[in-house]
């Protein structure tokens, strides 16, 4: 944890101490052209609480918490000076609590939640409002904070939050929200027979979702509407596999097992297996979110292993992100190498359960999946699922644009160098 | 291990020999923690309400700012409980309660460090229960985090496990509540990771001993009993009850025959100790004190009949007390396992049964309380419908019974509701 000198007088701090005097939308609700030329009067811009070492060395004790509940003693102490302060406090409350350390947030919180609660309770004029619409704003802030900002600013102007999320399609923390206000105008429009708008709505939504269910709604809303579109291709999901399996691994063995495709993707190959001989399969799944269900393609089973082998193609090099989910747990080798492993039993198929980040070359990408499948359910009502789903994307979850380069199975070959 | 911790524990060791009844931490008229003063479900208070609807009986009534499947713990004027909200349920709430009429004494907001999933629609972050001494109350929820507040609301430390560990790995969200006992707060963390119990220093949060396990996903509490002379931790997981010395964290024995994901707590009484789980799985009785693997010497009998999946069981006066999580209610006899009575209570079942030594209260997931009287020849007194859904366990306080439905908390009036 650092100190908060640098964040103070860093890129925050010029919008940070910003006051805006011609926004007049902002203007009836605060008055902060009183505050704005009082603060300037007083310390000048930029340098509001920089004087105040003594709050910046109590939100640093705060900061210096640690395991086993080291340094409680003194942050309480900081704690209970610092809830002694007024507004003037709380912007460097919350540059305090811009970490991704939530232990001392939490302690900074409950000061700021304090102060804010007696403010309001007493003038809520004070609660500096210019600048927690900047912090609000500032996407490379962490969600949390701002999203406690937003409370506030919420507090004071109910309206804010319906006028400033719509547009926040592309940010990190708030994409979700500002994609379920456009589906619900989008449904109102299309309950008014406003066809042409509820379409630019819906696929507005469609195309910075990255939310299974709202990208699921967006579609079917827009094919209901006669503008038929691609989960698999927004999302870059992978349909087309070879599928080899199940081979045999008691309990939960199979997960630190190596089976012959880890070693060797040999298209050509038989091996035994649990239930019998195996080979690899063409498969291309039909599901809309790329699901492969191992149960349906391979055979329903416990205690098991099955690989899905894949080549595809880039028309250059490009960093982007595997997200994947599997069940029970999955393994990925990009180009022979061994890009993720997460042993984790019974947890399900998910929506981009996993990222990894990867760098795929101009040209062919070999991916190779190791599904697991773990012990029986305790509970006979319950089947043992099996399956696994992959997408391709970049980091804020748009698809990447890829081609297959699956080969076909020849008889009595392996892959050649062309191939590979 | 350091100094101090040594001599915390020698102290510690001292107090729990002097000590004859160490699982108790509360009075009678209080209920500080999951499961009551004794840990088992059971109040020695005699005078409790057995009619009571959604519109009579009813001293308040008050909506709670989130979900939670924690009980709500009382100490004197207090009523402490918590909830979470919002993005993954990873918004956190402590609140204290005033008894008398539900209004907010305080309301702390924090931010929890990694939610997990959690069963949509039933739980969330914030299925175990707080404990208090009366002074301080400890919060623990599904995200890994600890906090220990006073009694006035201060945060006086705070804990992320997983943040100091590993994230929890749980599809149902971690559930296990924190157990006070002598000067320790123990946890126990099973989940796909590494599981673990740990006790803390309660006003400090510092590790006074820290138990691997080798276990998976379970949401079972540990139980504090002395059921053979000597305290032992009981500790439930996936198919086996485990034995731990509590000031050490040092495992003494273990008993198999339970089945996969476990979640009741287990109870004891009449020198044995009483574990269940399900579903298909079964019960046990087993003798405390032994020593390794004790399946074949202590385990006295073992029946899967009635056995729940969620539900804890209570053990009163010999009879050994199951709901199952489709509504049967079970009676086995203490001593030999065998069935005594079964009776249908409700459609299903998820909060644990709770009661006095005359009455117990079975709360159905409709909510729908059906209060029985206890003994052989048990009856259905009553039923009363509060027409919420109720997923959380009750706890009963100076003859009040505060029920917890998906949104609000329900003070049963016993002075008004009494027969």
């Amino acid at each position: 944890m650092g100190t908060l000198a640098p964040e103070w007088n860093g890129h925050h701090s010029g919008r940070w101490f910003q006051v805006s005097f011609d926004n007049g939308s902002f203007e009836s609700d605060y008055d902060m052209r009183k505050l704005g030329m009082v603060l300037l009067l007083t310390i000048g811009w930029g340098n509001l609480n920089a004087g105040d070492d003594k709050v910046a060395q109590w939100i640093e004790t705060i900061r210096s918490v640690g395991a086993q509940g080291r340094g409680s003693l003194e942050a309480r102490a900081a704690r209970t000076q610092l809830a002694g302060r007024g507004p003037e406090i709380l912007r460097d409350l919350l540059v305090g609590m811009d970490t991704p350390d939530i232990v001392s947030s939490n302690w900074l919180r409950s000061v700021f939640d304090e102060i804010v609660d007696r403010t309001w309770a007493h003038n809520p004029k004070l609660i500096p409002d210019q600048e927690f619409r900047d912090f609000f704003m500032d996407s490379r802030r962490e969600g949390r904070v701002r999203r406690l900002v937003l409370s506030v600013l919420a507090r004071r102007d109910p309206e804010f939050p319906g006028r400033i999320i719509p547009g926040l399609v592309e940010d990190p923390e708030f994409r979700f929200d500002a994609i379920d206000h456009l589906l619900k105008q989008a449904k109102r429009r299309q309950e008014n027979n406003e066809s042409e708008q509820a379409i630019t709505l819906f696929q507005r939504a469609f195309e910075f979702s990255r939310d299974e269910n709202q990208i699921r709604t967006a579609a079917d809303q827009l094919v209901n509407l006669g503008q038929p579109v691609s989960i698999v291709d927004q999302l870059g999901y992978i349909l087309d596999w070879y599928l080899i399996g199940p081979f045999h691994g008691p309990g939960t063995s199979s997960f630190g097992m190596v089976y012959p495709p880890e070693k060797n993707v040999d298209l050509q190959a038989r091996y035994m297996g649990k239930l019998g001989e195996v080979s690899w399969k063409r498969y291309r799944t039909n599901d809309t979110f790329g699901t492969v269900n191992l149960v349906d393609t391979l055979s329903p089973c416990d205690e098991a292993a099955a690989y899905a082998f894949t080549v595809v193609t880039l028309e250059k090099d490009h960093h982007a992100q595997f997200r994947c989910g599997a069940d029970d747990n999955l393994s990925i080798w990009l180009n022979d190498s061994k890009v993720f492993a997460k042993e984790e039993w019974k947890n399900g198929t998910r929506f981009d359960r996993f990222r990894v980040n990867v760098k795929l070359k101009k040209g062919r990408n070999r991916i190779l999946v190791k599904v697991c499948q773990g012990t029986k359910y305790s509970n006979p009502e319950l089947s043992n699922l099996w399956s696994v789903q992959m997408r391709i994307c970049e980091s804020d979850g748009k698809g990447v644009a890829f081609d297959y380069a699956l080969p076909e199975i020849r008889k009595g070959s392996q892959l050649n160098d062309s191939e590979r | 291990m350091c100094v101090c911790i040594r001599v915390l524990l020698r102290v510690q060791m001292i107090s729990l020999l002097m000590l004859a009844a160490a699982v108790s931490t509360g009075e009678a008229a209080d209920w500080p923690g999951w499961r009551g003063p004794q840990g088992n479900g059971i109040t020695s208070e005699k005078e409790l309400p057995t009619r009571w609807s959604e519109h009579k009986g009813i001293r308040w009534k008050v909506a709670l700012p989130g979900m939670g499947v924690s009980t709500p713990v009382i100490w004197n004027e207090y009523v402490f409980v918590t909830a979470s909200s919002g993005n993954k349920h990873g918004q956190l709430h402590f609140l204290c309660l005033d008894r008398k009429d539900g209004g907010v004494v305080w309301h702390r907001r924090f931010w929890g460090t990694s939610p997990t999933r959690y069963f949509q629609g039933r739980s969330s972050m914030a299925t175990p229960t707080p404990v208090t001494d009366g002074n301080l109350v400890w919060g623990f929820f599904g995200t890994g985090d600890l906090f220990c507040l006073d009694v006035k609301g201060n945060l006086l430390w705070s804990r992320s496990l997983v943040q100091e560990y590993e994230r929890f790995q749980n599809r149902f969200g971690m559930s296990s509540s924190p157990l006070l006992v002598n000067e320790m707060l123990i946890l126990q963390c099973d989940h796909w990771g590494q599981s673990y119990l740990i006790a803390m220093d309660p006003y400090s949060g510092k590790n006074l001993w820290k138990t691997n396990r080798n276990e998976n996903l379970s949401w079972t509490t540990p139980f504090l009993t002395r059921a053979g002379g000597e305290a032992e931790l009981i500790v439930c997981g996936n198919f086996q009850v485990r034995g731990y010395d509590p000031l050490t964290g040092t495992e003494q024995w273990v008993a198999r025959g339970l089945t996969q994901d476990s979640v009741p707590t287990a109870v004891s009484g009449d020198g044995l100790i009483f574990v269940t789980s399900g579903p298909g799985g079964a019960s046990l009785a087993i003798r405390p004190g032994g020593n390794g693997d004790v399946t074949e010497s202590h385990v006295l009998w073992r029946t899967p009949r009635g056995a729940p999946f969620v539900p804890s069981p209570v053990y009163v006066n010999g009879l050994f007390y199951l709901v199952s999580d489709k509504g049967i209610a079970t009676c086995l006899d203490g001593q030999t396992g065998k069935p005594v009575w079964q009776k249908r209570l409700g459609r299903a079942f998820t909060a644990s049964i709770i009661g006095s030594e005359t009455h117990l209260y079975y709360v159905d997931e409709d909510g729908t309380t059906s209060v029985l009287s206890t003994g052989p020849d048990s009856e259905v007194l009553s039923r009363n419908a509060l027409n919420e859904p109720v997923f959380s366990t009750p706890s009963i306080s100076n003859g009040d019974v505060f029920i917890r439905g998906i949104e609000h908390l329900y003070c049963v009036d016993g002075q008004s509701s009494l027969p």
